[in-house]
């Protein structure tokens, strides 16, 4: 199971975690408590899938308290930025905050939600359709992860 | 003739399926794709198939690049309901190991075209 991770940084403890035990364990993440239940919403959304394969990825553990937790806006863009250095159709050299992911970047729409996919993980919320579309360069999702983070409250398991 | 024109228009309309914009067919997809992503490492854990994670995310591409052309909204929610029944298949454990390979070619060696590679496949010259 090792050989398939990717060894760059602390985000991969988070992965391999998810991989190796059906309870990811991150130091990191914080969970929005009315997002807990439907964390796997977008399974659901689309039918009733198996609650096995739902209560597996759901268990997050937060050992550090909202505030040293990495929202300020600094924290949020450099753990943004690390997200994206990471996905490997993006070529390290063009990435800017500015730079926009279909024109600049050549990303085409699912590459964009997989990059989508990856941010939520990292942070650890669902980010809805009508916001995804409109988040095409990193400062837009930095600014949404800004708002996103002071509008909700925040639970530690 | 009025009746004439009524006919027309009434054929020109399509019922839709599920979706009645594009953009909202586009939504069915992205979500799609999605759901099949976060399933992709239960599917191995659970299958015990002979697969890495980077392998099976591009068979995930692939087969949705297969139907990158399609334009007919009807013809993408039959598409996008085809994929969901595989998903809830798949994620329920209705499936065999066999069935999660099947997505997958077996490999095939090319026929050998020289004298040497032919002899050594075992035909006669």
């Amino acid at each position: 199971m090792l050989g398939i991770c990717r060894t760059k940084a602390s985000l991969t403890l988070q992965r391999l975690a998810k991989l190796n035990s059906f309870r990811a364990l991150s130091s990191f993440t914080v969970v929005p408590k009315f997002a807990l239940p439907s964390s796997n919403k977008h399974i659901s959304t689309l039918s009733g899938i198996s609650q096995h394969a739902i209560q597996r990825c759901s268990q997050w553990r937060c050992y550090a308290s909202a505030s040293s937790a990495g929202l300020s806006q600094d924290k949020i863009t450099e753990r943004v930025m690390t997200v994206i250095k990471l996905f490997e159709k993006i070529s390290a050299e063009k990435l800017t905050i500015e730079s926009h992911f279909m024109k600049e970047l050549g990303l085409d729409s699912l590459d964009h939600v997989e990059l989508l996919m990856a941010i939520e993980d990292e942070f650890g919320f669902e980010i809805p359709d009508q916001d995804a579309e409109k988040l095409n360069k990193p400062s837009d999702i930095i600014k949404y992860l800004c708002e996103k983070m002071e509008d909700r409250q925040y639970v530690c398991m | 003739s009025t009746g004439g024109t009524l006919i027309r228009q009434a054929v020109k309309e399509a019922k839709p399926v599920f979706s009645a914009t594009s953009e909202d067919a586009r939504r069915r997809v992205l979500n799609l794709y999605r759901a099949w992503f976060r399933q992709l490492p239960y599917i191995i854990r659970e299958y015990d198939v002979p697969l890495t994670l980077p392998m099976c995310r591009r068979k995930l591409r692939e087969n949705f690049e297969k139907y990158r052309q399609v334009n007919d909204i009807r013809v993408i929610d039959l598409l996008v309901a085809k994929g969901q029944m595989e998903l809830v298949e798949t994620a329920h454990m209705w499936k065999q190991k066999t069935h999660v390979m099947d997505y997958f070619k077996q490999t095939v060696s090319p026929k050998p075209t020289d004298f040497l590679g032919k002899f050594f496949d075992g035909k006669e010259p």
